[in-house]
């Protein structure tokens, strides 16, 4: 069986707007589970006018983690087929509706409040930004078959974990700026050993804002040596903003140590991943988060 | 002459922690100030007297009690007690880090060392004054500084009393 190598990304799913009145892992757990409760070909969705997807599977695991298949395809092309052997041309057997069958494979993992997606990097599969798309519009679905309607609209943010010094030094404008700090903060040592804080949460968030308009860059420079150089009450950073194309961007510390490729099997004969395999390790590094 | 137990009061500061530092040692300063502005304004000696007294038999008792949990604390095998032999804390004394339990020794230990030194001054100081004439500057900081002492160890006890009942508490 062939390897290859397969880069996967790290993002947030978002909101748009309202983000303080819904609560983004029920909201997106209810549009994905809507979804897969539909029949396979009600769950299609049209990209664009040669580019169409559909959720294939869906599977929760210990309730906090949701592995999806998409498969998708593009239409409208059917070339006469040209063979590198014989260099002989034939017809192409499909019809103008059908298309390759791209499968790409998510893993949407809800954590502490937030909605983490890894996604498969995958050239003419679908994109975070079409999954975010599909979110969208199964949600419209939903308030019209529900007949309820939600003041919200799915976004993303992406994680940048290479070079986050440099990234950050990019950063157009820094919006805030989230320091997770140890619950040691609260306590001494026989308190600490005691565990009578277990309910207060894992780390104590410290949210540094900019105002509106303003930019907390140089803050967030200073935290992130801090962060960097040892300092042991710090357990990561989170830095939201703005890069140089003005797009959402999120700095996180806690991901510079992930594992962002995974050697995938390909079938011999249709020269697609095994999805098996695939999702399984793509499992292990959302596991680990 | 024997001056090992300074290891031991060096060891106590070197585990003190900002909030430590103003719990234990910033309040009594202030009531050793306080009480040497109220000497200079006319403080009855009686009570001075009776403080000291007071005191005596005060110390003694904590005294028994520290050693009974230094002894708790050095043949206990209750999983707790056990456990704290290997919880490392964030103090670093001698190029290594102190577990939970060493602090807890640490801080027993100092209170029974100042208690005992504290008893000794109360135990010599009437038979000192009475033989020798001190002037009343020096009797006035003296006093201050045995209140601000007193309050040092009882503000002490407290927290190791209370670090002692986390420590068994946890579950």
């Amino acid at each position: 069986m062939d390897i290859k190598k397969k880069k996967i990304s790290f993002n947030y799913i978002t909101f748009d707007y309202n983000s303080d009145i819904y609560d983004i892992t029920e909201e997106v757990q209810k549009i994905l589970e809507f979804a897969a409760e539909l029949e396979r070909k009600d769950r299609k969705l049209d990209l664009s006018i040669d580019k169409f997807c559909i959720l294939d599977s869906s599977e929760t695991i210990n309730e906090n983690i949701n592995q999806l298949i998409f498969k998708s395809a593009k239409h409208s092309y059917r070339a006469p087929l040209l063979d590198r052997q014989t260099i002989n041309e034939r017809d192409n057997p499909k019809t103008l509706s059908e298309g390759e069958t791209k499968k790409t494979h998510f893993i949407v993992k809800y954590k502490d409040g937030d909605a983490l997606l890894l996604a498969e990097k995958h050239r003419g599969g679908l994109a975070v930004l079409e999954f975010i798309m599909y979110l969208n519009s199964f949600k419209i679905l939903f308030e019209t078959t529900h007949g309820e309607e939600f003041d919200y609209k799915f976004s993303y943010e992406t994680i940048i974990k290479d070079n986050i010094d440099e990234e950050l030094e990019k950063m157009s404008r820094v919006q805030s700026t989230l320091i997770y700090v140890d619950k040691q903060l609260l306590g001494g040592n026989a308190l600490n050993f005691s565990e009578r804080l277990e309910t207060v949460q894992e780390s104590i968030i410290i949210d540094i804002r900019a105002s509106r308009a303003e930019s907390i860059k140089e803050t967030a420079k200073e935290l992130l040596a801090k962060f960097n150089g040892g300092e042991r009450r710090v357990n990561k950073i989170r830095i939201k903003g703005k890069n140089s194309t003005d797009n959402d961007v999120v700095l996180d510390t806690s991901y510079i140590e992930k594992r962002e490729h995974i050697d995938a099997y390909l079938n011999e004969d249709t020269g697609e991943v095994n999805s098996t395999f695939f999702m399984s390790e793509l499992s292990k590094i959302a596991h680990s988060m | 002459m024997y001056l090992e137990f300074f290891i031991l009061i060096s060891d106590y500061f070197k585990t003190l922690t900002k909030r430590i530092f103003l719990y234990e040692l910033l309040i009594p300063i202030i009531v050793g100030i306080t009480t040497y502005y109220y000497l200079q304004n006319g403080l009855d000696p009686k009570i001075c007297k009776k403080f000291g007294e007071s005191s005596l038999t005060l110390l003694g008792v904590l005294l028994g009690f520290s050693i009974t949990i230094i002894t708790i604390l050095t043949t206990g095998n209750s999983k707790n007690l056990v456990l704290i032999r290997s919880t490392e804390t964030e103090y670093i004394i001698g190029g290594k880090k102190i577990t939970l339990f060493d602090l807890l020794i640490i801080n027993f230990t100092y209170s029974v060392v100042i208690e005992i030194i504290l008893i000794i001054v109360l135990l010599l100081y009437p038979v000192f004054i009475s033989n020798v004439e001190i002037p009343l500057l020096v009797k006035f900081i003296g006093f201050s500084l045995l209140s601000g002492l007193v309050i040092h160890i009882l503000l002490l006890t407290m927290r190791n009393l209370t670090d002692f009942y986390l420590v068994l508490l946890k579950k």
